[in-house]
């Protein structure tokens, strides 16, 4: 009897065991109880997510329509503007190309060295008359370019400064020579056909040269004398020849020499 | 004996009696877990439109200023050089 007894609980206690152990393995250790209260919990969570969603998209209809509405005030706004200044948009476009370029010509001509500028004279007046016909735009007015032109103009006129100086740096030299060999004087210089063919004009080369020469009858050898562009006497040239010979016939009057 | 047999016999009852979650549960709480996954993924992506609007916006509304800044200064620029006429 004893020993049957003790065969009864053995088996019973398998037999627990392994109810137990099988509910293990199919349930993965939750307990109801537990899942129970995680769905609670996660249904709380998915709800409240799918509020805060809701909430921004929402939202971002709302943004969407502003700023279609901005949009579209924009658009009205930039035909406003455009009919002000009687304009496209691609003219605008073509206007901001063409100034880009034209700076960059002008650019390009106010690095060059003197002589090289005064080589492309027919070049920079082109740009010149290029940029007077920009200036005339009302496109010019336009706040987008207003100050570009105005630079633009302002570094032009100083091309143009540049420019003015051209003639008298196209100006011919001419290196004094010595009497005994050359009879280099101012008048002879002059009567010289490669200079003016004329002696009279020798006032010309004096005046342009007052730097270096004090007196007109004294010049020296290996000097090198600007000569003017041919022409007529101008009036401070006539003056200076006007004062130079009363000099001299009030010295022969009264017999004194320099 | 009757003792022993009656621990036993509400031993092996209250073992067996204990309430599991079962696969469906399970697989329930794993969509669940899915869904609110893809939710925050949903709220991070309308977080940054929302961003992107608003800079857009803001973008729009300086370009707006900009433009009514030039229209009147455009309109003086015209005054200027043509007093005669007034610009609507």
């Amino acid at each position: 009897m004893k020993n049957f007894m003790l065969l009864a609980v053995v088996a019973m206690l398998f037999a627990i065991s392994s109810v137990a152990s099988a509910q293990d393995t199919t349930q993965q250790e939750m307990k109801f109880d537990d899942w129970q209260a995680q769905m609670t919990s996660l249904t709380a969570q998915r709800d409240s997510l799918k509020m805060v969603l809701s909430g921004l998209d929402s939202n971002n209809a709302a943004l969407k329509s502003q700023l279609a509405s901005l949009d579209q005030q924009y658009q009205s706004e930039m035909q406003k503007y455009l009919g002000m200044l009687g304009v496209t948009q691609a003219d605008m476009t073509a206007f901001d190309q063409a100034l880009t370029t034209l700076a960059g010509q002008i650019d390009s001509y106010n690095k060059m060295a003197d002589q090289d500028l005064c080589a492309h004279q027919t070049e920079v007046k082109a740009v010149g008359t290029q940029l007077d016909s920009m200036k005339a735009s009302k496109m010019a007015l336009a706040a987008e370019f207003y100050s570009r032109v105005q630079d633009l103009a302002n570094s032009y006129a100083q091309l143009q400064a540049r420019i003015a100086n051209c003639a008298e740096m196209a100006m011919k030299t001419y290196t004094v020579g010595t009497w005994a060999r050359n009879r280099d004087c101012l008048w002879n210089i002059s009567k010289k056909p490669k200079i003016y063919d004329d002696p009279w004009k020798w006032p010309k080369i004096y005046v342009a040269n007052r730097d270096q020469i004090k007196n007109p009858d004294l010049i020296h050898p290996k000097e090198i004398l600007k000569i003017p562009a041919n022409g007529p006497l101008s009036k401070e040239e006539s003056a200076a020849a006007k004062a130079y010979y009363a000099k001299k016939a009030r010295m022969s009057r009264t017999g004194t020499g320099e | 004996m009757r003792a022993v047999l009656g621990l036993m016999v509400a031993s092996l009852i209250i073992a067996g009696c204990t309430k599991y979650a079962d696969k469906d549960q399970v697989q329930q709480m794993t969509d669940m877990k899915n869904q609110i996954s893809s939710l925050q993924q949903q709220i991070q992506t309308a977080q940054q439109q929302n961003s992107d609007l608003k800079k857009q916006i803001s973008d729009k509304q300086d370009q707006m200023k900009k433009l009514q800044d030039n229209e009147q200064f455009l309109q003086q620029k015209l005054q200027a050089a043509h007093p005669d006429t007034t610009q609507h």
